[in-house]
């Protein structure tokens, strides 16, 4: 069985706005982070890749079959898993039922089975306990996680997360770090995100996206040094850098060309992620 | 918990002797009492033991279904199709009755205006397309996504929704049907309802589904008003020839929904993000 997904000149606009512009990826299983700041396209990126939006040019092949004929849609479909950026709920459905019609759409037919899954992947996200609560009485957190849980129903092969991470406090992003990086039979799973701490905790492989085209594809550590002999430290502030900041011991540390007097510093991911992303990254890191 | 499982209780309820009320304190009971567990362990065979219990975990996990799933399971459609069903927004109690006042109200309206049922037919075939309005598509379903990227996905969905709202305004429509004098007033509406929903649901493959079900209502008002206008009998819009003309439009309609039936399976022109 194939398990990878390949794109070749993957091309969206909205209007004049490229939300994709002749993307070519091929991912295979393990954990992927999509990394970008907000605009940059990771949605419709997951869209396309979640078979609910058709490119306007390219090609995609998933799990070996094409999402634009309907019966290998439908094959790709079934061994799909996908928590969309914001997903709903019906609120007045409880915990269980919700999964549970999650189930149904996904056509696990027979009652008993369909019932054991969607134990089995409350129990996984740790949300057992409030199993017969309604919807509209859970937190922000336990909706995550609950939306998770939906995504994971049937073991899927091809797993999208759209900013799963999005809104929780340390301790549940630590919990989600857990339950992703715990799937069996290592499923290819692609996540978005605009936090490089997910990136480096969770992935063995991270994507930058920055105005619908991929800036950076390596690992997580190649990526740190592609900002190697562009950080430095220097006393006084420059106006000249992408960035420049002053830091707890008082020095400056700058991103970009190196000003007069300045010492090369150790870079680390995030200066990286800026560098590759340009000042569009602030608009999220600041 | 005040009171536990006596001896002949438990007889009961092994024996399956209890009503539904009773087994079902009997195993909510359990849940929540060791010593009671035990009881009833002790005195059945671990086989049934494990059958019991598999059934009072999943009871406890799913509530009874709703009525409305019931009666469908009892007429032989599968659960999880009348799940399906069952969740469609539009036969959800509040939108029905709403559905019966505006019928209502047409039929005694159009008496008091010495019109007969006329007001009632025109009323009656909006029924489903309101109801199909509010029941499926890309600004009403909170699950919309999420169950486009399903095997299920769109079309199906959308089908399966659309029967359901289809069969409840049929329902809802016969509770004024049967006010009207004449039995022909009770079925003329019918087919003209069917095919006004099935236009429907063809236009919202080219705009969304709530301003498809504008354009239709317009279009079947304005259609109604010039053939009553430009006949020489009351009621030509029901007649004979118009049956016939709405019946080939439903099955028109219908043969361009299965050619369209790929676009419910991408999120639409009209999507909109949310965040
Ligand atoms: N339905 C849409 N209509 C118009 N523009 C859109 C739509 N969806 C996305 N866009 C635009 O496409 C670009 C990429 O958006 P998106 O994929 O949501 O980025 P991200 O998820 O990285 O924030 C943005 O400029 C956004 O405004
Ligand atoms: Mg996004």
């Amino acid at each position: 069985m194939n398990n990878s997904i390949e794109l070749e000149g993957v091309t969206k606009r909205y209007g004049s706005v490229h939300a994709l512009d002749r993307v070519d990826l091929t991912i295979g299983s393990g954990i992927t982070g999509l990394l970008g700041p907000n605009g940059a396209g990771k949605t419709t990126l997951l869209r396309i890749l979640a078979t609910v939006l058709a490119p306007d040019s390219g090609a995609t092949v998933l799990l070996g079959r094409d999402p634009a004929m309907s019966d290998d849609r439908t094959e790709i479909r079934r061994r799909l898993g996908y928590m969309p950026q914001e997903p709903g709920f019906y609120r007045n459905f409880t915990v269980f039922e919700f999964v549970d019609y999650v189930g149904i759409l996904k056509q696990i037919t027979d009652r008993s089975q369909r019932h054991d899954e969607v134990r089995r992947v409350l129990d996984h996200v740790d949300l057992t306990e409030v199993a017969r609560r309604k919807i509209k009485a859970l937190s922000g957190g336990m909706r995550r996680r609950l939306a998770l849980a939906q995504a994971l129903l049937a073991h899927p092969d091809l797993l999208l997360l759209d900013e799963p991470t999005a809104g929780l406090d340390p301790e549940q992003r630590l919990r989600f770090r857990a339950v992703v990086s715990q799937l069996p039979n290592r499923p290819v799973v692609l996540l978005s995100t605009h936090q490089t701490e997910d990136v480096v905790a969770l992935c063995e492989r991270v994507i930058v996206l920055a105005s619908g085209v991929v800036r950076f594809d390596g690992t997580p550590m190649t990526m740190t040094e592609a900002a190697r002999g562009r950080v430095w430290t220097a006393t006084e502030q420059d106006i000249g850098a992408l960035l420049s900041w002053r830091m707890g011991d008082g020095k400056f540390r700058h991103i970009g060309d190196p000003p007069a007097g300045a010492a090369q510093a150790e870079p680390t991911i995030d200066d990286a992620y800026l560098l590759l992303a340009g000042r569009d990254a602030l608009t999220v890191a600041s | 918990m005040s009171w536990h499982v006596d001896h002949e209780l438990l007889v009961h309820y092994q024996g399956g002797r209890l009503g539904d009320t009773a087994s079902f304190s009997v195993e909510a009971h359990l849940v929540g009492c060791a010593p009671c567990r035990r009881l009833i362990s002790d005195a059945i065979d671990p086989a049934r033991r494990d059958q019991l219990w598999a059934g009072v975990i999943d009871r406890m996990d799913w509530p009874d279904p709703r009525r409305a799933e019931r009666a469908l399971a009892r007429v032989g459609v599968p659960a999880h199709t009348a799940r399906l069903l069952a969740t469609t927004p539009s036969i959800r109690m509040p939108w029905l009755l709403s559905m019966v006042t505006v019928l209502v109200a047409a039929v005694v309206a159009s008496h008091s205006f010495g019109e007969g049922p006329f007001l009632f037919l025109v009323v009656a075939p909006l029924v489903p397309v309101a109801g199909i309005a509010v029941s499926f598509g890309r600004s009403i379903d909170p699950l919309y996504e999420v169950g486009l990227a399903t095997p299920t996905g769109g079309f199906r969905l959308m089908l399966i929704r659309a029967t359901s709202v289809l069969v409840s305004s049929l329902a809802v429509s016969m509770v004024p049907a049967v006010l009207l004098t004449e039995a022909r007033w009770m079925v003329v509406w019918m087919i003209p309802a069917l095919a006004v929903t099935v236009l429907t649901l063809l236009v919202s493959t080219v705009i969304s589904v709530s301003a498809a079900a504008g354009v239709v209502c317009t279009l079947w008002l304005v259609g109604v008003a010039m053939t009553e206008l430009g006949a020489s009998t009351r009621y030509a819009a029901f007649g004979a020839s118009a049956q016939m003309t709405f019946g080939g439009l439903a099955l028109g309609s219908a043969a361009l929904l299965m050619i369209r039936r790929q676009s419910f399976e991408r999120v639409g022109h009209d999507w909109k993000e949310t965040g």
